[in-house]
């Protein structure tokens, strides 16, 4: 504590010790939780239709497999789950179906359509105060009207979390290991979600903190009826090119961008 | 440069103890980081994020900490592993894992679900990152361990460093005047 | 060039006394303290982390500003340290002995 440097040293030392406590006691009242939250998320997907078609992974590749497209529909009320300690919340949808034949065996899991919902900017965070000190200067037309068109993907400001989504067309088509996506029968849809924290762990919804902080309401978990994958569509001459190669737009179908 | 090396030279008991008392921080630092490797089951438990596509999950400079306790990789957990032959660890979402075929008595007891992991902020999956010829990752083989918590942009001092080398010198410099200024 | 650079070394030791160091320790410690606890309050009142955040690092800021530098107030009790040789009494001191010397 004789020089100036020491006393920096134990200051600074001290800091990091309060920052971290105070870090430690933010996680822990996050996950208790308290406050108590009121609501707790609820759940409804649907299936719309699902096509089967042949496609291949790359323009380039030799390999003919079989894509799925799931439709769906989507209501879902997760604003319980964004608190003063919530910095994201990745929603996503999942296609689960048994492996084995006749609707047995293990599940596999893929998942069709997934989004992340930012937590809104309070009057204090970092956003906010950059736009009021260092307000950007003003991008070119092009710019700004594809930036205001992604901003209308996201879902409502004032109240994040709560999704409507009607015949949502899916971001990824899903294909099997095996190539055989056609006639496999009990497959469900399920919502699920992770969220992640300013400070703490992350959390999803299945899991021991997951059912502490954001239980899926009695009846409104998420999950769809069981259904069915038609068989290949055999009419259908044209193969399907995945997201990855150029892609020669279908008749009657936009580009890969999602409309909610 | 011997005269230099006198006072050290003169009192050798003193100096092995300091060259003991350095020893013993090492390894300290080296017990603390091993034994944090045993409880977390990963040859890796803290990772640095490097590139941006997790964002804006993580940004580059957070610092990642890793369990490996699971059995399983379920969908949506957020995973590093290694390419086969490459040293650089990836941090990417499971988006996909097919059980393996076989129901009863077909079932191969050993094979485990094949894992398709994607980032958040990239537009294709991780098919193409993987080693030629693989398709898919195995949770035992390629995968380090799954994402449990992080602490944001710590790690960005080294990020920093070796993108912008004149920071360096700038550091050796402040050094430098700091050893001319100091009294002791 | 040596007085020049002796004197430089003087301005960043800031050198205080013992009576101040003390005193020091226990301003950051306070400030710190109270200055992280308003910080969770606040923040939890305003549900935004990142005024905890702000008010934390306002706090370590006011800290460091009032202990770094070598304020006139750590420097009330100076040591009063004996002088050198030459203004010693003659004969040296004499150090009342215990037993056996």
């Amino acid at each position: 504590m004789h020089n100036a440097l020491n006393r920096l040293q134990a200051t600074f030392g001290f800091f990091t010790s309060c920052a971290f406590t105070l870090a430690l006691i933010i996680a822990v009242l996050s996950l208790i939780p308290i406050p108590a939250s009121t609501s707790s998320p609820s759940a409804s997907v649907a299936v719309r239709n699902v096509q089967v078609v042949k496609g291949r992974p790359h323009y380039y590749s030799p390999k003919r497999e079989e894509y799925a497209q799931i439709r769906f529909d989507l209501n879902a009320d997760l604003s319980s789950l964004f608190t003063w300690n919530t910095k994201q919340l990745f929603v996503y949808v999942t296609a689960n179906y048994p492996n084995g034949k006749d609707g047995q065996g293990d599940l596999s899991e893929t998942v069709i359509w997934d989004t992340i919902i930012p937590a809104t900017s309070t009057p204090y965070s970092w956003q906010n105060l950059k736009q009021k000190y260092f307000p950007e200067k003003k991008k070119s037309n092009s710019k700004s009207r594809r930036d205001s068109n992604a901003k209308t993907k996201t879902t409502d400001l004032v109240k994040p979390g709560v999704l409507s989504l009607k015949n949502q067309k899916p971001k990824y088509q899903i294909t099997d290991p095996s190539g055989v996506i056609s006639e496999r029968s009990n497959a469900t849809l399920q919502v699920s979600w992770n969220l992640q924290p300013w400070v703490g762990s992350l959390v999803w919804d299945q899991g021991y903190l997951g059912q502490r902080i954001g239980k899926w309401n009695a009846g409104k978990a998420g999950r769809s009826e069981p259904f069915d994958f038609p068989p290949l569509k055999g009419t259908k001459t044209d193969t399907v090119k995945d997201k990855e190669g150029p892609r020669t737009p279908e008749a009657g179908s936009a580009s890969p961008v999602i409309e909610i | 440069m011997l005269s230099s090396l006198a006072p050290y030279l003169s009192n050798p008991r003193q100096t092995l103890a300091q060259v003991l008392n350095f020893a013993l921080v090492l390894s300290t630092a080296f017990m603390l980081w091993k034994s944090l490797s045993v409880i977390a089951d990963s040859p890796s438990p803290i990772v640095v994020v490097l590139s941006g596509s997790m964002e804006p999950a993580f940004q580059r400079g957070d610092l990642l900490f890793l369990w490996n306790r699971d059995k399983t990789a379920e969908v949506g957990e957020i995973v590093v592993y290694n390419v086969k032959g490459k040293d650089i660890p990836i941090v990417h979402r499971v988006v996909r894992s097919y059980a393996p075929l076989g129901v009863g008595a077909d079932a191969d007891a050993s094979a485990s679900p094949k894992l398709l992991t994607k980032g958040d902020n990239n537009v294709a999956d991780d098919t193409e990152l993987y080693a030629r010829g693989q398709s898919y990752l195995d949770r035992k083989e390629d995968i380090v361990g799954s994402v449990r918590g992080y602490v944001p942009a710590v790690g960005y001092v080294t990020i920093m460093l070796s993108e912008h080398p004149w920071l360096k010198t700038v550091m050796l410099g402040i050094m430098g005047l700091m050893v001319i200024l100091q009294r002791e | 060039m040596d007085a020049v650079v002796a004197q430089i070394q003087d301005l960043f030791e800031g050198q205080i006394d013992f009576d101040g160091q003390r005193l020091a320790e226990q301003l950051y410690t306070a400030i710190l303290s109270i200055s992280s606890a308003i910080a969770l309050v606040v923040g939890y009142m305003q549900q935004d982390i990142f005024l905890s955040m702000w008010i934390g690092l306002a706090g370590t800021l006011l800290a460091m500003l009032l202990v770094v530098p070598p304020w006139p107030v750590f420097n009330q009790h100076p040591q009063p340290w004996l002088g050198s040789k030459v203004s010693l009494p003659r004969g040296g001191i004499v150090v009342s002995g215990g037993k056996g010397r």
